[in-house]
């Protein structure tokens, strides 16, 4: 069997012209050098590898655009219902509430898809370095969701300045920004989430009724009976993009505890996903 | 079959009558089989559980809540004082089981067995055993109704139980008619929805658009009633039609909603008209 040429591997030094040993094989000039990447590089291949593997599915592409409409349509309906004179950002941003789902939607999709089948196995044959493949994943997710976000927002904007200005015809309040940028680090936290809870269940139906049914049903019906729902992840995390109440609930203490839950959940998810089989 | 003749056996094809049992048995079976796929799914009790602790878990939490406000004099700092209102407003959970019921039923059917080679569908074993499609649907429909009712059995009782003793206070006759009409309406609410899910995953053949719809749309805070501030005719969308067949509006979040009747028969015409167009497009398209 012929033996292929290898690179020295990191670490070793190369081999001293003086010390004893077989005499140094002359590379032919057909062959090629193998590189071996650094670790950002072996991350930005991983991160590519998984946004084509996000890219591809087409359930994706339906929730980006579905995404987008929807926000469209729910800002454009709340400015329709609005006062006039009503400052554009504030509104627009309350469909947040209901664009999470695509983001959620997101999250799950990235990580369910690979147990839907038998998918990880492929995947864990290529990147076998688990850290590498969930940073990777992570990245890749983090891109599209922080893409679709801002495609929501804008389409959300765009409706609500299209009623509220009249196509124009008048000027607009546009209101405070911070609510805008507080609304896509929202989706996209919320996705996250999403996306270690999937990871944690392998699964793809779980956690999206799970995710769904938390954001769209357990959180409403907490909210008409006292303080319990202050600390669910979506309505701690509304603190980005809502309205303070002046009291302690500031955009600060509601981010804290959205990070809390990811940083929970993703933590043990990551230990399932070291520690157990694929 | 022998023809009948002079002096042979008479003519033994079945009569309409044995047809007509036949086809009552097979269809039967039929049901009998979808039962028993939607028994061994996990994700059905998965739904059966959430639903009913769900709902007895969040009917506790607004009993202690409402009992506790009671007991300090703060009447204006909830929405109701009864019980049945404690639990008749955690129906939104039972909704979501109901939506998985229906959804799983059709779609696991089309989850490819592995992605590896040589894998296949369910779905071409169903059609291969009973070729019929229009029968399937109709078996799957019947299954799924019976699901969400014996869901409902479960759960809604249980949650009535639980809400009379959190309050503690004894059953007033006048309000047990009411009680049992709501408790049908929940029944019926929750098996339309769960039809409805079936039909347009029998469309879409994965379950993850449907799940997402009817999720969102399944709470108080859903599209609909943002539309129906809009315009009345939101009140006419499916979910929001049917929403007096449980609900009494505490909060005058839907205060021109339609009547029970009314708002019932436009929820079961959507629901017709659906499950109508998920058999149109299951008999016209390849498997």
């Amino acid at each position: 069997m012929r033996e292929r040429p290898r690179p020295p591997a990191p670490g070793r030094s190369a081999p001293d012209a003086s010390a004893p040993g077989p005499p140094p094989r002359i590379r032919p000039p057909h062959a090629t050098r193998v590189e071996v990447p650094s670790a950002f590089g072996r991350l930005a291949r991983a991160t590519a590898a998984e946004i084509v593997k996000l890219r591809g599915l087409p359930s994706v592409s339906v929730t980006g655009f579905a995404t987008m409409i929807s926000s469209a349509a729910i800002s454009g309906a709340l400015a329709a219902s609005a006062p006039p004179g009503s400052p554009a950002i504030p509104l627009a941003v309350q469909g947040v509430a209901f664009c999470q789902a695509g983001l959620i939607a997101l999250g799950v999709l990235a990580v369910g898809t690979e147990y839907a089948g038998c998918q990880i196995v492929t995947t864990l044959a290529t990147i076998p370095n688990r850290t590498l493949l969930l940073v990777g994943k992570a990245t890749a997710y983090l891109i599209g969701a922080a893409a679709m976000a801002a495609a929501a927002i804008g389409a959300g904007l765009a409706a609500a300045w299209a009623i509220l200005a009249g196509w124009g015809a008048t000027a607009v309040d546009w209101g405070p920004v911070w609510p805008m940028v507080g609304a896509a680090v929202y989706l996209v936290a919320m996705g996250l989430l999403a996306f270690a809870v999937a990871t944690l269940l392998r699964s793809l139906i779980a956690p999206l009724v799970g995710m769904s049914s938390l954001v769209f049903v357990v959180s409403p019906l907490l909210t008409g009976i006292g303080q319990y729902g202050h600390w669910l992840p979506d309505q701690a995390g509304a603190l980005l993009y809502g309205q303070g109440d002046g009291t302690a609930r500031t955009p600060v203490a509601g981010a804290l505890v959205l990070a809390g839950w990811i940083a929970a959940v993703m933590l043990a998810a990551g230990v399932r996903f070291f520690r157990h089989d694929a | 079959m022998s023809p009948a003749g002079p002096g042979g056996r008479p003519d033994q094809s079945p009569s309409r009558c044995q047809v007509s049992r036949g086809l009552a048995v097979a269809l039967l079976r039929l049901v009998g089989a979808e039962l028993r796929k939607i028994a061994t799914l996990p994700s059905s009790w998965i739904a059966v559980g959430v639903a009913a602790v769900g709902s007895l878990g969040i009917t506790l939490l607004n009993s202690s809540t409402v009992r506790g406000a009671v007991e300090k004099g703060q009447l204006d700092a909830v929405a109701y004082t009864t019980p049945a209102e404690a639990v008749f407003s955690a129906a939104p959970i039972g909704t979501v089981g109901a939506v998985v019921l229906g959804v799983v039923a059709i779609s696991s059917e089309y989850t490819a067995n592995s992605t590896g080679a040589g894998a296949g569908r369910q779905i071409a074993a169903t059609l291969t055993t009973a070729p019929n499609r229009l029968a399937v649907l109709g078996a799957k429909v019947l299954a799924t109704v019976l699901s969400v009712v014996g869901m409902a059995v479960i759960a809604v009782p249980t949650s009535l139980v639980a809400a009379y003793l959190a309050f503690g206070e004894p059953i007033a006759s006048t309000d047990l008619a009411d009680t049992a009409a709501r408790s049908g309406g929940v029944a019926i609410y929750w098996t339309l929805t769960a039809l409805m899910a079936l039909a347009v995953t029998a469309v879409t053949r994965s379950g993850i658009v449907p799940l997402i719809v009817f999720i969102v749309n399944s709470s108080l805070v859903s599209v609909s009633f943002l539309l129906t501030r809009l315009t009345w005719l939101a009140y006419y969308l499916p979910d929001a039609a049917g929403i007096r067949l449980f609900g009494r509006d505490t909060l005058g979040l839907f205060d021109r909603a339609l009547d029970p009747l009314t708002g019932g028969l436009v929820m079961a015409a959507w629901t017709l008209t659906l499950l109508a167009a998920s058999a149109a497009v299951l008999t016209c398209r390849d498997a």
